[in-house]
């Protein structure tokens, strides 16, 4: 088991860059998410990490060994660096039945054919695909293959786990018992594993820390509530969330002694703290964000609210998501009861005090 | 009432035309065969014989056995040969790319635009050198070598189309070097290329004639098709026995055509 080290990671397609300057920390044993959105470099990192690209710049430590490292002319080739790696489409072969899918690791590793039988069985066995072993690929279901590529992976016993999307190709239920599975798994044998997904929800329940990452940089990492509750820039908040969170612009103004920031429907006046530790900055565009469950619609007017129109109300399970509309930007609230409104209606709302978030509209940077 | 509308029956009737047109030489070559001499010499050769006989056809597969069997040893060589290093070739520039590696596979392909007038004399210089020329061997050694930049064409092909890099990138991730994931991974998986190769090699090699008449000498050594056009005879035209011949020669490929030729059309279309 190890941990792992990314230290200024660059790789270039040509002109394109995929990732720039790329640093990255996994401890030991930990589940690290790295998500982005599509084409944002994180295949290109989980390659990076196995051996099969090579990079421009940068270097990858596995624990205390170097493994890449192109300025000091020193690549480890992916044979040998002892990651086990489960692709999106499993890459599971299919003229080979399930066991010897599963073997192939190790008989490429030339282990002893019974202690080969031994690990299969037992990995098999903790899958829950025992029955399956002498079944040809073809004829299984998509959660079978990904168990398979599973499998596969664990009976190297490998440093580190890496993972391209492995759940993306499974249908929504099946997604979520195979979520649950994977993370007792992990937590289980305790190996470090770089989970990589597209899918905001999958990051926020699996991931012991995530990563997130935008057109080749990574923009935050930290534990997910971290990234929900204490986003550093807009793109991290727009991303995490579901539904993501509602955006306004601003100006910020003066008025009397306070500030406040005038979002054109509704004059925001801010708080004595906020106001100090923005008047030290040169800002006066900003974009207020609010997730969802902090827009309160209220029954009667009172001051500090505004009027907006109620364009649909979708139920969600236990939830209402209740869509708004102010002077034609529609925006969402979240209530747990939606009795006394009806789409069409006009009502008040108001944001919960401590939960806005201030961005500096320029550099998408968070002021508070 | 049958109502056929006017553009179907001319369409007919032009298609039945063109299947007169190219079965008529099957037909002459079959008829004639089965005619004696003297019946060649006072027919004309698309009547059908008075008297067939099977006397030439025994004749000339007499004559042929040997060439016959020099054909199958060049079929057989060239095919394996060529199929196999195509193969490895064609999982190499798919799967391995490296730099300037696609300027590398174009010029394999190029080879393939060579006509083979232009390398008749260097070719019988080197046979010559490397004293083979006048042997079976030379063909040997050029079906083989001829064979490589066609099947490298297909397996490549395949192998860009049918097996996804992840299989690569699993194979190496897991431990596997070039050679154990081709032998383990891409070939177990490469048995259409492999029929698709064959066939056309097998085509390309049983009907080729020029490089037979050029490289080899002494009847011992000639393959079939050569040896057919021999059959002609010095003085008179022997024109029964040459057909005879010339039925046995293309017995192969036309059942080839018949009932693999889904595969052959495969091969040349980048399956
Ligand atoms: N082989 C390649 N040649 C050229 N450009 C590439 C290649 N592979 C990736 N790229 C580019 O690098 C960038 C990052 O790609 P990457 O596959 O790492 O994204 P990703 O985050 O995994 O996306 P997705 O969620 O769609 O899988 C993209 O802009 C992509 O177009
Ligand atoms: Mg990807």
């Amino acid at each position: 088991m190890a941990s792992l080290t990314i230290k200024g990671l660059t790789k270039k397609y040509d002109e394109t860059i995929a990732v720039e300057n790329f640093n990255l920390e996994v401890k030991d044993k930990e589940f690290l998410v790295l998500v982005g959105p599509s084409g944002c470099g994180k295949t290109t990192v989980l390659n990076s990490i196995a051996g099969l690209i090579n990079i421009n710049e940068g270097e990858i430590w596995f624990g205390e060994e170097l493994v890449d490292a192109p300025q000091k002319k020193l690549f480890k080739i992916p044979q040998k660096r002892g990651v086990a790696m489960v692709f999106q489409d499993y890459a599971i072969y299919p003229h080979m039945t399930v066991y010897s899918n599963m073997a192939f690791p190790l008989e490429v590793r030339k282990v002893a054919p019974e202690e080969i039988k031994e690990r299969v069985i037992k990995a098999a066995r903790l899958l829950g695909i025992d029955h399956l072993l002498q079944r040809k690929p073809k004829a299984l279901s998509g959660g079978q293959k990904q168990r398979i590529a599973l499998g596969r992976a664990i009976v190297r016993n490998p440093k580190i786990f890496l993972m391209d999307e492995p759940l993306a190709n499974l249908d929504a239920k099946l997604r979520v018992q195979a979520r649950v599975e994977l993370k007792k798994l992990q937590e289980e044998l305790g190996v470090t594993t770089i989970f990589v997904t597209h899918d905001q929800i999958e990051a926020m329940t699996m991931g012991d820390r995530i990563a997130l990452m935008n057109n080749g940089h990574l923009e935050q990492i930290g534990p997910p509530l971290e990234l929900y509750q204490k986003p550093k820039n807009l793109f991290v908040a727009d991303f995490i969330g579901s539904p993501s969170i509602n955006m306004f612009q601003g100006n910020l103004v003066k008025k009397d002694k306070s500030i406040g920031i005038d979002l054109k429907f509704f004059f925001y006046p801010l708080t004595t703290k906020l106001s100090k530790s923005i008047t030290d900055k040169e800002i006066s565009k900003v974009v207020v964000g609010i997730r969802p469950e902090n827009v309160l619609i209220v029954q009667n007017k009172k001051d500090g609210l505004f009027q907006a129109n109620i364009l649909r109300i979708e139920p969600v399970g236990k939830e209402y998501n209740i869509h708004l509309e102010v002077e034609g930007k529609p925006f969402i609230s979240i209530e747990s009861s939606a009795d006394n409104w009806r789409q069409g209606d006009r009502v008040w709302i108001t944001f919960a005090k401590d939960y806005i978030y201030i961005f500096d509209q320029e550099s998408g940077d968070i002021i508070s | 009432m049958l109502n056929i509308k006017p553009s179907r029956i001319l369409l007919y009737g032009l298609l039945i035309i063109f299947v007169i047109a190219s079965l008529l030489p099957l037909w002459t070559c079959i008829v004639t065969a089965l005619k004696s001499s003297q019946e060649v010499i006072l027919t004309t050769p698309i009547t059908p014989p008075i008297d067939p006989t099977m006397e030439k056809i025994i004749e000339s597969i007499n004559l042929l056995k040997k060439p016959l069997m020099n054909s199958l040893i060049l079929v057989f060589s060239g095919v394996m040969v060529s199929a196999f290093f195509g193969s490895f070739i064609g999982y190499i520039f798919s799967k391995h790319r490296f730099p300037g590696s696609i300027y590398m596979f174009i010029l394999i392909v190029l080879c393939l635009y060579i006509p083979p007038q232009v390398q008749l004399i260097p070719m019988v210089r080197t046979m010559s050198n490397l004293g083979l020329f006048g042997n079976l061997g030379a063909l040997v050694l050029l079906y083989m070598l001829f064979g490589i930049p066609m099947c490298a064409f297909i397996f490549k092909t395949f192998y860009d189309d049918e097996i996804p890099d992840s299989y690569i990138n699993a194979a190496k991730v897991d431990g596997a070097g070039i050679w154990t994931t081709y032998r383990r991974v891409v070939l177990p998986l490469s048995i259409l290329p492999f029929v698709v190769a064959a066939l056309l090699q097998v085509v390309v090699i049983w009907n080729d004639f020029i490089w037979g008449l050029v490289l080899t000498s002494g009847k011992a050594n000639l393959p079939i098709t050569v040896a057919m056009a021999n059959l002609k005879g010095s003085f008179v035209a022997e024109w029964n026995l040459q057909m005879a011949g010339a039925l046995w020669v293309s017995m192969p490929t036309l059942i080839i055509f018949i009932f693999l030729g889904k595969y052959i059309i495969r091969g040349y279309s980048g399956l």
